[in-house]
């Protein structure tokens, strides 16, 4: 079992992939603790793993050793069903390429996850979007907004149906220095004012050192990154 | 309300519309070609009822004499000695107005009075509307519809020449018949009483039928009354048993006509599946998107369903509002070869079954929910976060290839377990068709690798680096080339198929008709078409042409209507000379020839449908009802015979002269001494001037007479293979466009890094020139086979009929060229697009 203050919790994850036709091994032995309300940054190389790491957490895969807590669910032990369940209730995520759903309107993307979870409700979707600051783009398409437009949406929309854990693979790896910036204050901002439980993957020795801690995946393992 | 899932899922939809109209377009035409022939079938079947219920009322049942006709005086007797009231006489043949010669008319002759009270909506109770005693007490009176009527431009005591089987003879309209219902049209009725229609149709005295109306609970109280007092050879029939055989005759014909239409479906099913994969692969990165914000499997299944659903609903009423117009179109072909080979249509009516409908709809939703249902699986059964990954789903696609191979060679041995097991059953033999066409379609993406190192060798040599490039990728997006090439190389075969199994079909009966009409000239009685093609030739002509100069020798014939094993066939009377003996060809018969036992009267032969179809054998005593009882002769020989599929049995002329009443004959076959056949056909038209008026015709004229009814009867079948091939080239054209439009963002980038807009339009069109030539070139073989099977398997179980396997390369060709010309032409579109969009614009585009 995880620690009861814990909202994610990994001990001894392994996975690997193959790749023609020999394993490659991303995680070795992989132990990681991220307590509620807490903003944790994970750094390293690409093909470290680092998404690999957000997709075992979210459920979207699972690993070839180890167990997976989140908010004291055991990830790891889930049939595929109950893991896309846990998924949509437990889970926001924030995207590089946000990932929008591109035949749906800004308001509509953030009621999305809502009615997913039979929670429509419109005006904390509305007050969301004023929170972003785009309250006034309710109605357009994702396709008629800037890229630092699309990723205050995706942010929104991570938080729309109230997840207790937020992850995040590089949300600003595909903006400008200052609307990277502008939108690393909201997420924080927002994340720090709703109480949730924050990953993010960053290349970004800066926004780590924003974060609550820092962690450096290498060699398939995760250390503390002295920053 | 609506989801936002729903919505999100339409939107994409709408914002396709290019893709969406193409996809709806390449269903409704599958749907189309079904409903089509469905309507036509079931209006052929339906006319057929309208017109037996036209001419025969509400009579239960029919006394007849096989191949003769009835005394008249036989029905004074059942009427009068037995004191039977609820029964009719009925004379009738065929005449034409000498105005419009080519148009067969139906005479009915028939007794008002005898029948007022019972013939119920029948054409008999129209003369009632009409002016009665006119028709009663003036000979020559007819009457004919008001529709008739206003097409000869005659009115009520006008008089009209009417062509006969004695010659030209006036009528005088004495009356007209309105009809309401235009369903029951009279067009092509003319109605008489009985003595009139004795006269036109010189059969004084003769009834054809008389018509009885039992009631159902008192069937055998009649047949009790009636034996004993009926003529050996008569039988009493219930009108509905005779229609049900009648209409069993066309059976295999309309189930050919159906399967080809579904062949039609089966392609547009590949395309709806090419359609559904499509869509599903262009949206991976959206439907990962969902499954990351926790958007269940089975809900994503049941999304590409839905869409499928609609789809399949927009597509299936296109089809069938367009189906009911090509059907009625459809309705003319398959009317007129049913009146060629089959019935007599008397009455053509275009109609719109509620069931057809029906079956129309569920055919259209099923066809594209299963073809639909493979794609959202997939889709679904996906990981997470491997939905976002393209590389994953061509990695998986590879990994498939041989899994589809194996299930391919399964398939196909399924099939051939299938075709060779199943018997008789021509719906298995369909069964084994499908199947061999979808074992073919698993093994496509196998086979489409091993031909890419072919290809990439030759697109080098001819096109460099554009040909390279071009091979590379038709294996690289293996998810998306597999099965539109699949659907193209389906769509192809079926070409090939239908097309090597018409032409084998011709080139068979070419052969045919060039031995069995081996005589130099033919002569017959004049006829003004094929409605009385049961004239006979007078007593003493044959003599008379015999002592013509120049004529060698001369062979007699006449085909009778015969119902034999409960299946309506021809017998055929013959007195064979050696020369028509060496125009037979015999799949079988007995060891010392079937000709010794055949013309001493001691046995009969049997063509080759007949013998498949009741399973007859040399040596069989097959039992011949005839005008004097049953006759019962052994089979000597089963002959090869393309002329009808219902079967004939050939029987000497003298075992005809000693049991049927009427021995006259209907034709001879003349050899000639001399080669001037010109000089010899006019010295024998002087010869018999005073007997007969005679039409003698060269056999090549015959031959191409009958060759142009083949040709006409395969009509249908050849506008339903255009049609297979019109719904093929519509879903391929849009199948590799879409395709291609999907990789505008790679394009872009091939743009980008300082490929020409030429040279991109280039790479597009090579791309769709290899995969439209590996679709022609993989459906060769399967074309061949399906053609093989469609020969011998199909036609031989529908017809009985053993054909040889010809295959012009033209046909083939033709095909091949056919997929290479869709392919390019579906490459047009995108690289013009292509061309006119900066790649940074398409590059910029989430």
């Amino acid at each position: 079992m995880s620690d009861a203050t814990d909202m994610v919790s990994l001990r001894g994850v392994s996975k690997s992939f193959e790749e023609g036709g020999h394993p490659r091994p991303v995680l070795t032995a992989l132990d990681l603790h991220a307590q509620t309300g807490q903003i944790l940054a994970l750094l390293g190389r690409s093909g470290a793993g680092k998404s690999t790491l957000l997709n075992l957490i979210s459920g979207m895969e699972l690993p070839d050793l180890g167990e997976v807590f989140v908010n004291n669910t055991p990830v790891h032990a889930l049939d595929e069903r109950s893991r896309t369940l846990f998924r949509r209730r437990e889970v926001g995520f924030v995207f590089q390429f946000f990932n929008l759903i591109p035949t749906l309107t800004v308001l509509e993307n953030l009621l999305l996850p809502m009615e997913l979870n039979l929670r429509t409700d419109a005006d904390r979707a509305r007050a969301l979007l004023t929170r972003v600051g785009l309250a006034d783009r309710a109605g357009s398409f994702p396709d008629r907004l800037s890229g630092g437009e699309q990723q205050r949406i995706a942010i929104a929309r991570s938080l729309a149906h109230d997840p207790p854990l937020l992850l995040a693979d590089e949300p600003t790896g595909n903006l400008d220095a200052e609307t990277g910036e502008q939108i690393m204050d909201l997420l924080f901002g927002t994340v720090r004012e709703h109480g949730k439980t924050l990953l993010m993957v960053t290349h970004s020795q800066e926004l780590a050192r924003r974060a609550d801690r820092a962690l450096i995946l290498r060699g398939g393992a995760l250390v503390d990154a002295l920053l | 309300m609506i989801s936002l899932l729903t919505l999100a899922s339409l939107r994409h939809l709408l914002r396709h519309p290019l893709q969406l109209l193409l996809a709806v377009l390449g269903i409704s035409l599958g749907v189309a070609v079904v409903v089509a022939v469905d309507l036509a079938n079931e209006s052929a079947r339906r006319s057929f009822l309208l017109s037996s219920q036209l001419v025969n009322g509400t009579a239960t049942h029919t006394l007849s004499r096989a191949g003769a006709t009835l005394p008249e005086d036989l029905y004074r007797r059942l009427r009068v000695e037995l004191g039977l009231r609820r029964i009719a006489p009925m004379v009738e043949g065929y005449v034409a107005a000498s105005l419009r010669p080519e148009t067969s008319l139906h005479l009915i002759g028939v007794d008002p009075f005898a029948e007022f009270e019972f013939r119920g909506d029948g054409l008999a109770s129209a003369a009632w509307s009409a002016d009665l005693g006119a028709l009663m007490t003036q000979p020559g009176a007819v009457l004919i519809s008001t529709g008739l009527a206003a097409t000869l431009g005659v009115g009520i005591g006008d008089s009209i020449d009417m062509i006969t089987g004695g010659g030209v003879q006036p009528v005088r309209v004495a009356g007209l018949i309105e009809t309401e219902d235009n369903a029951l049209s009279m067009d092509r009725f003319v109605l008489s009483d009985i003595s009139t229609a004795q006269e036109l149709l010189t059969q004084t005295g003769q009834l054809n039928r008389i018509d009885f109306w039992i009631p159902a609970d008192l069937e055998s109280q009649w047949n009790g009354r009636l034996s004993g007092h009926l003529p050996r050879g008569m039988e009493l029939e219930a009108v509905g048993t005779r229609n049900q055989a009648t209409l069993r005759l066309a059976g295999s014909f309309q189930l050919n006509l159906t399967a080809m239409s579904l062949l039609a479906l089966v392609v547009g099913m590949f395309l709806i599946y090419n359609t559904m994969t499509f869509s599903v692969v262009q949206r991976r990165p959206l439907l990962g998107r969902l499954r990351a914000l926790g958007v269940t499997r089975n809900q994503l299944t049941r999304i590409i369903l839905l869409e499928a659903l609609l789809l399949g609903l927009a597509g299936t009423i296109l089809g069938l509002l367009t189906g009911i117009v090509l059907g009625h179109g459809l309705l003319g072909l398959v009317s007129r070869t049913m009146g060629d080979l089959y019935y007599d249509l008397s009455v053509v009516a275009f109609s719109v079954p509620a069931l057809s409908v029906m079956k129309a709809i569920t055919l259209g939703m099923l066809a594209t929910m299963a073809a639909a249902w493979v794609p959202a699986r997939e889709a679904a059964q996906a990981p997470a976060s491997a939905v976002l990954q393209r590389s994953d789903l061509e990695q998986r696609t590879r990994r498939m290839v041989p899994r589809l191979a194996t299930a391919g060679v399964f398939v196909l041995l399924l099939a051939t377990l299938v075709l060779v097991l199943s018997g008789r059953s021509l719906l298995l033999g369909f069964g084994g068709l499908f199947m061999l066409i979808l074992g073919c379609a698993l093994l496509t993406p196998g086979a489409l690798i091993l031909m890419a190192g072919p290809a990439r060798t030759l697109g080098a040599r001819f096109f460099g680096f554009l040909g390279r490039m071009a091979s590379r990728d038709i294996t690289r997006h293996l998810s998306r080339t597999g099965v539109a090439t699949a659907a193209l190389m389906v769509a192809v075969a079926t070409s090939i198929g239908v097309g090597v199994m018409v032409d084998s079909f011709r080139g068979s009966v070419a052969l045919w008709l060039g031995e069995r009409l081996n005589a130099d000239l033919y002569l017959t009685p004049v006829r003004f078409n094929a409605g009385n093609a049961d004239l006979t030739l007078e007593p003493g002509l044959l003599g008379r042409v015999r002592t013509v100069e120049g004529v060698g020798s001369v062979g007699s014939y006449r085909r009778l209507p015969l119902d034999l094993l409960g299946w309506p066939t021809q017998l055929i009377v013959l007195n064979p000379t050696p020369e028509i003996q060496s125009a037979y060809r015999f799949k079988s018969s007995r060891p010392e020839g079937p000709w010794t036992a055949f013309e001493s009267g001691t046995g009969l032969m049997i063509s080759e449908p007949l013998a498949y179809r009741h399973g007859l054998r040399v040596n069989d005593l097959l039992d011949l009802p005839t005008p004097e009882g049953k006759l019962s002769l052994p089979i000597t020989g089963v002959f090869y015979d393309y002329g009808s599929e219902h079967g004939m049995v050939l029987i000497h002329e003298s075992i005809y002269r000693r049991y049927w009443p009427d021995p006259a004959m209907a034709s001879l076959g003349i050899y000639a001494d001399t080669p001037d056949l010109t000089t010899l056909t006019r010295r024998i038209e002087t010869a018999v001037a005073d007997l007969q008026p005679v039409s003698i015709t060269p056999s090549r004229a015959i031959r191409e007479q009958s060759m142009a009814i083949f040709d006409r009867t395969f009509t249908i079948t050849n506008v339903l293979r255009a049609l297979a091939v019109l719904v093929a080239f519509v879903g391929v054209v849009s199948a590799l466009m879409a395709m291609l439009l999907d990789r505008s963002r790679e394009f872009a980038v091939l743009r980008a890094n300082g490929l020409t807009s030429g040279e991109l339009g280039g790479l597009m069109s090579l791309e769709t020139l290899f995969l439209g030539a590996s679709a022609g070139l993989l459906a060769i073989p399967t074309g061949l086979m399906l053609a093989w099977v469609l020969i011998f398997v199909i036609n031989r179980r529908a017809f009985g009929w053993t054909m040889q396997f010809q295959v012009d390369p033209g046909i083939v060709f033709q095909a091949v060229l056919l997929a290479v010309i869709a392919a390019i032409l579906a490459g047009l579109y995108p690289a013009w697009r292509l061309a006119r969009t900066p790649p940074s614009v398409v590059l910029r585009s989430d």
